[in-house]
């Protein structure tokens, strides 16, 4: 009897033992992204009972079964699809953004005012040649100022395209690794006992994967996870040990596109889905500031053609180039404005085609134009902005709620410190208690 | 298992303080540049409206500069008529004692070499140029407004006027031509030139000493420009109306741009100045607020049971 309380008490002394590492576990993690807290498992252990003696008693202590992740897929799913919502929302913000600084800040709209602005103070007095050289020199600023746009939203949309390269490679590492994970978990006899760790990793790739792209998951029953991207119909990116490549093609205009296994996806989440609405914004704006730089180039030179400069010559051109990467100032004397009606003589005071071309600027509205594109863009920050914040909150609550299901509340392992400390100890005592009976049983002789 | 995990507490915690710390820094910086919204992109509609409102501005400056110059370039041709007008004047007065009998011939040509000096003075009057060196009575023409070859003026400036916007869709014509000036129809419905007319006087006076004209012609000449000579200042003396109805309409104008102005400024304080009493007293709040969830993070946070355990 007392050899039985002993080894009873041996089990409950390893079952503590156990608690209190994974206890210490719980704790050491508190803090480690991806964790989930582990509890362990027991059973009781009872001997069957013999057939000659049934209503013997017969007890064998307690035994650790494995150890439980606290976690819910659904949950983390839920975590993953928010996070990657927020990611897209994020990057979106920071890609607009820049969208709208390089059209803004390049001070398009404003040098456009001020060309326009000094064409008109050239018709109080066409013959003088420092206003003539202000027009010029604001007609060189402008274009430098489109140039200068252009440039800017080139290197925003070349950030873009290296950001969804890097993205895609990771998402595809990331891939790789899943694939890898996926085919330890199934090659895994027992997934509750030693599976936790590789679960972890799983659910710590499909995590990071989240802020990258909206992977659609569906979590098997042998623990492995299969991924498809671009919605419920799109194409599979990890099924069990195998995982296919996401390749990305940049079109001449900037924009992105990605195709896996051969069909084409549109992520509707993560990093690559905020570069690639990005860069079709980008190339939007590109065009529409291409728009307007050749609606001054049309407007000037064609009103430039049919007038009479200084010299009494016909106008030549001011801007030659096209679109806003393009435009420039040709025009090297400021004699060559040609505000005098054709067939004017050298010298003359006329407006007439200075008026003209005015009116051909007022018509064409390159500064409302401008306007309205920045207004346009602006307006889709403030949006992105708006869905940022909605979905960064959506985010936040999905994850703390996923954290109250299988995060490591630091009380919580306090107080199992104790308990398993305490049950540790009482087990100690037992085998004491063992060891006195045997004890006075051995001296009774 | 409803306890909020340790991590999860501190994420929600830094993820609010943070939301409300971005609350306090935006209004800080509102209240401190004055700027309701420091991007467009945290009021696009407004800050549309701003850049529509600064292109007025910098439009406006041009009008300003342009209404400027047409008053300068007006008030001066307007001083300049008065300097016509005062010269046809003499030129009567000389026409006047030259028609008369009690002069001799040779007192008739030197008021003929006081009549061609008038000429001498009104073709050049005629020739004004304003500080841009632009013929004042030029109109859009090329160079000079007359060209004179003897005692004949011959008008070589432009057709018309420049007219020049004001901004808010009024213009000014900024000058009047030499035709608009000079030229008129005689009783006799003969179109005449005043200046010739001048010429032709001074002409006519001197030919009686040259011996190349008679005494009676000479008369007759200075009677015949007395008539033209009143004729022809009726013609300045609307040309001088006109200019000085302009310098009006120009300072009209002015006072409509300053009105434009004061509108403009008015709009963008109200869609792009701070309202600097509410912001204040939302950042009172906010800051109330973030204290009070700084404070009560530490109290939370330091709660743990293991500071407990000895």
């Amino acid at each position: 009897m007392s050899s039985n309380l002993i080894s009873i008490a041996a089990n409950g002394v390893s079952a503590a033992e156990a608690g209190l590492n994974i206890t210490a576990q719980n704790i050491d993690n508190a803090g480690t992204t991806g964790y989930v807290r582990r509890s362990v498992q027991q059973i009781e252990l009872t001997a069957p009972s013999v057939s000659d003696a049934p209503n013997v008693v017969s007890v064998s202590g307690v035994m650790v079964t494995g150890v439980t992740r606290n976690t819910q897929n659904y949950l983390s799913n839920q975590v993953n699809v928010s996070a990657a919502n927020a990611a897209r929302a994020n990057g979106l913000v920071t890609n607009l953004t820049n969208v709208e600084s390089a059209v803004e800040n390049s001070s398009v709209y404003a040098s456009i005012g001020t060309f326009t602005a000094s064409l008109q103070t050239l018709a109080s007095n066409p013959t003088s040649t420092s206003q003539r050289q202000t027009v010029l020199a604001d007609a060189q600023n402008m274009a430098q100022s489109f140039n200068l746009a252009s440039t800017t939203l080139a290197s925003a949309q070349q950030t873009m395209q290296s950001d969804a390269t890097n993205s895609v490679s990771q998402i595809n590492q990331l891939a790789t690794n899943l694939a890898q994970v996926n085919q330890q978990i199934s090659a895994n006899a027992n997934p509750a006992t030693t599976g936790a760790t590789l679960l972890d990793q799983r659910d710590a790739l499909l995590s990071q994967l989240s802020s990258l792209t909206d992977a659609t998951t569906t979590y098997n029953t042998n623990g492995t996870a299969t991924l498809t991207l671009g919605g419920t119909t799109g194409q599979t990116l990890v099924s069990g040990g195998t995982a296919n490549t996401l390749s990305m093609t940049t079109a001449t205009n900037g924009t992105i596109s990605f195709s896996l296994a051969g069909g084409t996806i549109t992520p509707g989440g993560g990093a690559i889905a905020a570069d690639q609405q990005g860069l079709a914004s980008a190339a939007t704006s590109a065009t529409s500031l291409d728009t307007v730089a050749n609606s001054i180039v049309s407007a000037v030179n064609t009103a430039q053609s049919s007038g009479t400069d200084l010299t009494g010559a016909t106008g030549s051109a001011i801007f030659s180039g096209s679109g806003a990467a393009g435009i420039s100032v040709s025009m090297t004397s400021a004699s060559g404005i040609a505000t005098a009606k054709a067939g004017a003589a050298a010298n003359s005071t006329d407006i007439s085609n200075l008026t003209a071309m005015q009116t051909a600027l007022t018509t064409a509205n390159p500064a409302g134009q401008t306007n309205t594109l920045i207004f346009n863009l602006s307006s889709s920050v403030q949006n992105a902005t708006t869905a940022q914040t909605a979905l960064t909150a959506i985010a936040a609550q999905a994850k703390t709620t996923a954290d109250t299901n299988s995060g490591v509340d630091l009380n919580t392992e306090a107080a199992n410190l104790l308990q398993y400390q305490q049950a540790f100890q009482a087990s100690s005592k037992v085998i004491q208690t063992a060891e006195t009976i045997f004890t006075q049983l051995l001296s009774i002789n | 298992m409803t306890s909020v995990s340790t991590s999860g507490f501190y994420d929600a915690a830094i993820y609010n303080m943070n939301a409300m710390q971005t609350q306090v820094n935006n209004l800080q910086e509102s209240i401190s540049t004055g700027l309701q919204f420091q991007s467009s992109n945290s009021n696009p509609g407004a800050a549309a409206q701003m850049r529509a409102l600064q292109l007025g501005d910098t439009l406006a400056a041009a009008n300003t500069s342009n209404a400027d110059a047409a008053k300068t370039t007006l008030s001066l041709a307007d001083t300049t008529l008065s300097q016509i007008t005062s010269a046809i004047g003499q030129v009567q007065t000389l026409a006047t004692q030259a028609a008369s009998g009690t002069l001799n011939d040779s007192q008739r040509a030197s008021i003929g070499i006081q009549v061609n000096q008038l000429f001498q003075n009104l073709t050049s009057l005629a020739n004004t140029q304003d500080t841009n060196g632009t013929y004042l009575f030029g109109g859009n023409g090329a160079g000079p407004a007359y060209s004179t070859s003897g005692t004949t003026a011959t008008y070589t400036g432009g057709s018309s006027a420049n007219t020049v916007s004001l901004g808010g869709g009024l213009t000014v014509t900024t000058g009047v031509t030499g035709p608009q000036v000079f030229n008129y129809t005689d009783a006799s419905g003969n179109a005449q030139n005043l200046l010739s007319v001048v010429g032709n006087l001074a002409a006519a006076l001197q030919a009686t000493n040259t011996g190349t004209g008679s005494t009676t012609t000479a008369q007759a000449a200075a009677q015949t420009a007395l008539g033209q000579l009143n004729s022809g200042l009726a013609q300045v003396s609307s040309a001088q109306t006109i200019v000085g109805a302009r310098e009006n309409w120009v300072t009209t104008t002015q006072t409509v741009q300053t009105q434009l102005d004061q509108q403009r400024s008015t709009s963008e304080s109200n869609v792009g100045d701070t309202d600097i009493a509410a912001a204040v007293s939302r950042l009172q709040q906010a800051t109330t607020i973030l204290s009070a969830a700084q404070a009560t993070f530490v109290k939370v946070a330091g709660m743990s049971l293991f500071s407990l355990l000895q």
